[in-house]
């Protein structure tokens, strides 16, 4: 057990430093100059000829072949859209270490925290992150609570009432809501909410509002609008920020309750039919006793487990969602910036969903194995 | 046909075969019911691709059916009307022509990159259990490190950098959607690869190559359909979201998600421009809903352990 987790927490950092190494790798289909952005802000690119561009270019060594551990004579695979080139061009059978700066240079400049600058909003890519983080956090954690609550409640009743209407009814909804796209969903709720009946406007927060929370008076304690406007006791504050938040948080986890309404259902059904729950009937505890106690705090064991899933589910999740409804938050971001092609924003964001991932998978992992005894890790 | 007969039987299962026949129906005929502007000629075009034509010696003046023809450049979406059945989208485009098509379009992408990233799967995950030891442990750890980008923020990544065009989306879903295969197939094989029947073939003295392919692969293959069959559903929605996104086809293309894109415009006036969401919505939405149902059902059918627990 203890050498599963040290495994697995050593095993982090190598994951890491792989997905570095394969958006390097996807990074050499862009042109010399394109990559340049991710080495020196783009607005003093700006300022540079075509010669400074030529030396930053030479001093990066961005011409050069790419980071392998042993290189070969060069090979240019040409891909219809692009060229890849890999190996060394002044090497004659197999070489050794043919390290090229800019990897390195690149991984220090993401390990420092530096990730380019980004076009989109016009800072520094780490800063617009960090800016952007309390929108979407605070979208999330109002989207989870309702989901786990309602969900898993869902979820126990369609299995105790097997085969009846709200089982159908169950079923019913999570068949159609993993059909239904994101943006889809929630176009049509804009529509009908917002524009027939104009009771949930996009955005994060009305105008008057928003020009109030950028005044001084209003103290910015987390940056989540919903938390901030409760601190500073402006409860129309408050609650416009949640007449906002409806639909984005629905949109977002619609797709959520249908897995996890599926699985608790399914995982319930399972373990209602063990012998250890007819045992407790028969000793005669009472039936809602019998479900809580002893069948679903088993069932509920797998349903910890996808929350991994829903997790990664929402990482995507947030682009779309926040993109329709005009919400300024990370999934924004990445969709506005990958428009208008801003490689070094699209990467910063990947970099950090990619760790949170995988971050969030190992602690996943860890609890599962903690919560059922029965999981026997090597 | 022992499957066919269940699949049948099955209401879901009958509501998902229906749809996506009806679907392919479609897709067959579109030249007949949205003919292109300018035909193809010959028309044999239309459902063969032109490189086994010109192969074959038919010469194939260059058409392209998939664009979306396009009735003028105004920027408020037309409401449906004799000469547009259903419609136009934001910029005039033909909304009926861009559903028929964009029904080829969608078979097109869910094929080709189910396919692909099926046999990718398959083959490094058959490899990796069965050599084990070190091979498995690399192949696993790179399978991780595709597995660490959540999967539409790693299509966003791709095409971003390799720039418009289905085919760049297509390329971009398969180098980020073949890991999920290679895990089940991986596992699988480790829980089959000590069985008998394989070790009788490995004393046999069997090519490694001949068991994996006709002893092991045989015994694991049906998880692999069920996956491929609900991915059809999903990758098609992931390329659709990416076109919405604007990181899709290219501008005036068929595609389902390009025209929900178009009404992203006229977002605050969609009550009054219904058509423009509604129509590509429900296509994308039925032809997920019949890959799910198909899906669900061959789980249920070629998967015994399954039976029962979702009744």
């Amino acid at each position: 057990m203890i050498a599963y987790i040290v495994r697995r927490i050593l095993l982090l950092p190598l994951i890491l430093l792989g997905v570095t190494l394969l958006i390097f790798l996807m990074l050499q289909l862009l042109n010399p100059y394109q990559r340049l952005s991710l080495y020196v802000q783009e607005s003093s690119l700006q300022r540079f000829g075509p010669e400074d561009l030529e030396k930053l270019i030479e001093h990066y060594g961005l011409n050069d072949p790419i980071f392998l551990p042993f290189t070969f004579r060069q090979i240019e695979i040409p891909l219809g859209f692009a060229t890849l080139r890999l190996g060394d061009p002044e090497c004659e059978g197999i070489c050794s270490c043919a390290c090229t700066p800019q990897y390195f240079a690149w991984l220090g400049n993401v390990l420092r925290g530096d990730l380019g600058w980004s076009e989109t909003d016009q800072m520094p890519v780490s800063q617009a992150l960090l800016s952007r983080i309390p929108a979407t956090a605070e979208l999330a954690i109002l989207a989870i609570f309702p989901l786990v609550l309602v969900g898993i409640t869902l979820g126990i009743l369609a299995a105790v009432y097997h085969n009846r209407p709200i089982d159908h009814l169950t079923r019913f909804l999570s068949i159609t809501g993993y059909a239904f796209p994101t943006f889809v969903f929630g176009l049509l709720a804009l529509m009908l909410f917002y524009g027939k009946l104009g009771w949930f406007p996009p955005g994060r927060l009305s105008s008057e509002f928003n020009e109030l929370i950028r005044s001084g008076d209003f103290l910015r304690y987390t940056g989540m609008n919903t938390l901030d406007a409760l601190l500073n006791g402006r409860f129309d504050v408050f609650l416009d920020a949640l007449r906002h938040l409806a639909l984005p948080v629905l949109t977002l986890s619609y797709v959520s309750w249908a897995l996890i309404v599926r699985i608790t259902r399914s995982s319930m059904l399972e373990t209602l039919r063990q012998e250890y729950v007819t045992v407790a009937r028969a000793r005669g505890q009472r039936e809602w006793v019998v479900i809580v106690k002893h069948a679903a705090r088993n069932a509920l064991i797998p349903v910890a487990t996808i929350s991994g899933l829903v997790f990664a589910g929402w990482l995507s999740g947030v682009v779309i969602t926040e993109t329709i409804f005009n919400y300024r938050g990370l999934g924004q971001f990445v969709a506005d910036a990958a428009a208008s092609l801003d490689i070094p924003s699209v990467l910063g964001f990947t970099l950090f969903a990619a760790t949170l991932l995988v971050v969030m998978n190992l602690v996943v992992d860890l609890l599962y194995a903690l919560i059922d005894p029965r999981v026997r890790l090597e | 046909m022992e499957m066919l007969r269940r699949l049948v039987r099955n209401p879901l299962s009958f509501a998902g075969l229906v749809i996506l026949l009806g679907f392919a129906l479609v897709a067959l005929l579109a030249p007949v019911l949205a003919p292109p502007e300018r035909p193809c000629r010959p028309a044999a075009a239309y459902w063969v691709p032109p490189w086994v034509l010109s192969a074959v010696g038919v010469e194939v003046s260059p058409c392209k059916p998939y664009r979306m023809p396009r009735d003028g450049f105004a920027a408020d979406p037309r409401p449906p009307s004799p000469e547009h059945p259903l419609g136009t989208t934001p910029y005039q485009y033909d909304v009926f022509y861009g559903l028929i098509w964009g029904t080829r379009t969608a078979f097109r992408v869910g094929f080709t990159v189910v396919i692909a990233i099926a046999l990718i799967g398959v083959f490094l995950g058959a490899v990796a259990g069965y050599a084990g030891r070190w091979v498995d442990e690399l192949l696993m750890r790179i399978t991780e490190i595709f597995l660490a980008f959540p999967f539409l923020v790693a299509a966003i990544v791709l095409t971003s950098i390799l720039g418009k065009g289905i085919e760049k989306i297509m390329i971009a879903l398969i180098v980020f959607g073949w890991p999920t295969y290679a895990r089940l197939v991986r596992g699988d094989i480790l829980s089959i690869k000590e069985r008998e029947f394989v070790q009788a073939a490995r004393a046999l003295g069997a090519h490694p190559l001949r068991i994996i392919f006709r002893h092991i692969l045989p015994n694991t293959i049906y998880p692999v359909f069920v996956l491929a069959s609900l991915d059809m559903g999903s990758i098609v929605l992931s390329a659709a979201g990416l076109s919405f996104l604007g990181l899709g086809s290219e501008l005036g293309y068929a595609d389902w998600g390009q025209m929900i894109n178009f009404a992203r415009n006229f977002i605050t006036e969609l009550d009054r421009y219904w058509w423009t969401v509604v129509y590509p919505g429900m296509a994308i939405v039925l032809f997920v809903l019949g890959w799910n149902l198909l899906g669900d059902a061959f789980r249920d059918i070629l998967d015994p352990r399954m039976r029962g627990t979702r009744a």
